[in-house]
């Protein structure tokens, strides 16, 4: 007898599940993280607030969601740059041969996605990296910024704050990429 | 050895000498059609399920499951990661409901689902030492969609408590990358918890007066529907019939004080790794509690066993290693304590209270948590070391 194949069992999936999501570097088109500045690909123009979603917390079993918007507000660029860093401190080291400072004042609100919504973030050095626009990181300058600086501002949920971070990047890149925690991505030009 | 130290210091190769970004392929949206059989097959083969049967994800039943809210199908609900090393994945309502669906949920369960979704907690991680997690239901959608409170609700008897725990550990496999064992997931044993993670609601409407509802000691209105999530490893069952205290010739049985020998053998794991637990006492036993025992709110039980929970020595020593040293160069009382046998018990709080913010990123939480759930057919209790992490609001996601 001929095998009957019944037409409810003919089933056309749906296979979103494998999509690929997540790394900011490596998005898909169409998927949520090709949204402008979610990606090396599609940084945001300056001015621009970009959405996303970071951890708060620390240990296995600590960490909450939190929702953040940063946007790229200004940038100071060369010798310029250089004379403001050097005026916020003496002690501040001019960029070595073949590099530059920029200066970034960047924007940066944080909101609890839930409770207990207590998490205190600390902006650090290490999330704001400038990539080269062949794909490599620059090592990001440990020096003195100008006030207000948004390195090392502890943020509570509700809280916006703006201030300078720098970076130093290659004189001739005319393409650098600054980065949040390589999930948001900002354009220079 | 060898291999690695080639690899360190022979020449790139081409592919290693590529610069620039990386677009990673894009997969296809859709599987081609087939029988119920072959795509069965062909979900567990890919890993994409728990291991049991799914409900296969069609167009259709996508499109019925996104009728469960009014967000937009490409609205990003979080990013979820597998554990601290690895990397985020972030995911659209379109994307869980694939999981709800598979997971056997129907649409009215859906704003729960995305609401665990929007915690980012995985309910797999990839810890050698195998994490359970638990999620509490809280407010009037634990009625609208029907969940069990009462007899057996931890166990497998309703479908609200079983798929939407179901769904947290498919979309946690396959959207939080957390499910493949042995490259992430490193759990030794696994944990049967894992299957549905403890998902039940919490019987609001036996709690003593003066006992606030979970979601309510969290800052939340009666009213609002809401999931709180935990983290832990297991629990561990109470009761007065075979709970030798509570037994003659002691005779007078006090449940606050069964509990805590209970909770005498949570250890800390770790240096200044507070000890964390949760409690899930059945409505008879917190009405015991309440009336019989003093405590007029959940509240005041808590802060009793914080103060009156303590460790013994040898714990003390690991815990607290400074203390250890400051002890060895003669600092007194805890010099004294060198000398005492090892089991012997110290004033210190196993459950640390809160502290004020002190350290970026640690979060302020009370160490014990307390959830009245079960049938009143014993006064029973279970307490685990589950360890309150954050809640979300299901009205957000209806």
């Amino acid at each position: 007898m001929r095998k009957k194949i019944l037409p409810s069992v003919i089933l056309t999936c749906l296979v979103l599940i494998m999509a690929s999501h997540a790394h900011s570097q490596t998005p898909a088109a169409g998927s949520p993280t090709s949204a402008t500045g979610s990606s090396p690909l599609n940084p945001a123009p300056m001015g621009v607030t970009v959405a996303d979603i970071i951890s708060c917390g620390s240990g296995y079993d600590s960490h909450q969601t939190y929702d953040i918007k940063v946007a790229l507000l200004e940038i100071v660029r060369g010798e310029q740059a250089w004379r403001r860093i050097k005026a916020a401190s003496q002690s501040n080291e001019p960029p070595r041969v073949g590099l530059e400072y920029i200066l970034a004042r960047i924007r940066f609100e944080f909101f609890a996605r839930g409770k207990p919504g207590d998490c205190i973030y600390e902006l650090n050095e290490e999330e704001f990296t400038a990539i080269s626009s062949e794909g490599k990181e620059y090592k990001t300058p440990s020096v003195v910024l100008p006030n207000p600086n948004l390195r090392g501002r502890k943020l509570s949920s509700g809280d916006r704050v703006e201030g300078w971070t720098t970076f130093l990047v290659g004189k001739d890149d005319n393409k650098p990429l600054p980065t949040f925690g390589s999930s948001i991505w900002f354009r220079l030009y | 050895m060898q291999e690695i130290i080639g690899a360190l210091t022979g020449p790139l190769t081409e592919e290693e000498k590529k610069t620039g970004f990386i677009e990673r392929p894009i997969p296809p949206r859709l599987i081609g059609p087939d029988t119920e059989e072959k795509l069965q097959r062909l979900f567990y083969a890919n890993g994409w399920t728990d291991g049991l049967p799914i409900v296969l994800p069609t167009e259709e039943r996508i499109a019925k499951m996104l009728k469960g809210t009014s967000r937009l199908p490409d609205e990003v609900v979080g990013k979820m990661q597998a554990s601290s090393v690895r990397e985020f994945w972030s995911y659209t309502v379109e994307r869980v409901a694939v999981n709800a669906v598979m997971a056997g949920a129907k649409p009215e369960h859906f704003p729960v689902i995305l609401a665990i979704a929007s915690t980012g907690v995985p309910s797999v991680f990839t810890s050698t030492t195998s994490f359970a997690r638990m999620v509490v239901v809280n407010g009037p959608i634990r009625n609208t969609i029907r969940m069990n409170a009462g007899i057996g609700a931890l166990g497998p008897f309703n479908e609200a408590n079983a798929v939407i725990g179901r769904a947290w550990t498919l979309l946690s496999k396959n959207l939080g990358n957390a499910g493949s064992p042995g490259s992430v997931y490193m759990g030794s044993h696994g944990n049967n918890l894992n299957y549905n993670n403890l998902c039940f609601p919490e019987k609001e409407q036996s709690l003593p007066e003066g006992w606030k509802p979970f979601h309510v000691q969290k800052g939340f209105k009666p009213e609002e529907s809401v999931v709180s999530v935990f983290s832990g490893h297991y629990l561990i069952y109470g009761d007065t019939l075979n709970n030798s205290r509570c037994s003659p010739p002691l005779g007078q049985c006090l449940y606050h004080e069964s509990i805590k020998f209970m909770m005498e053998n949570f250890r800390s794991v770790g240096p200044y790794r507070t000890v964390k637990a949760t409690l899930l006492l059945d409505p008879t036993v917190a009405k015991r509690l309440k009336e019989s025992e003093g405590f007029g709110t959940k509240e005041k039980l808590q802060q009793w066993f914080m103060e009156n929970t303590f460790m013994p020595v040898w714990e003390y020593w690991t815990a607290y290693p400074k203390d250890f040293q400051a002890a060895k160069a003669g600092v007194e009382p805890l010099a004294s304590w060198l000398k005492l046998p090892a089991e012997t018990i110290v004033p210190v709080p196993r459950f640390n209270p809160p502290k004020p913010v002190e350290v970026p990123g640690m979060n302020l939480r009370d160490p014990i948590s307390i959830v009245v759930v079960g049938g009143e057919t014993l006064p029973v209790w279970y307490a685990g070391n589950f360890d309150y992490i954050a809640s979300a609001s299901v009205d957000n996601w209806k």
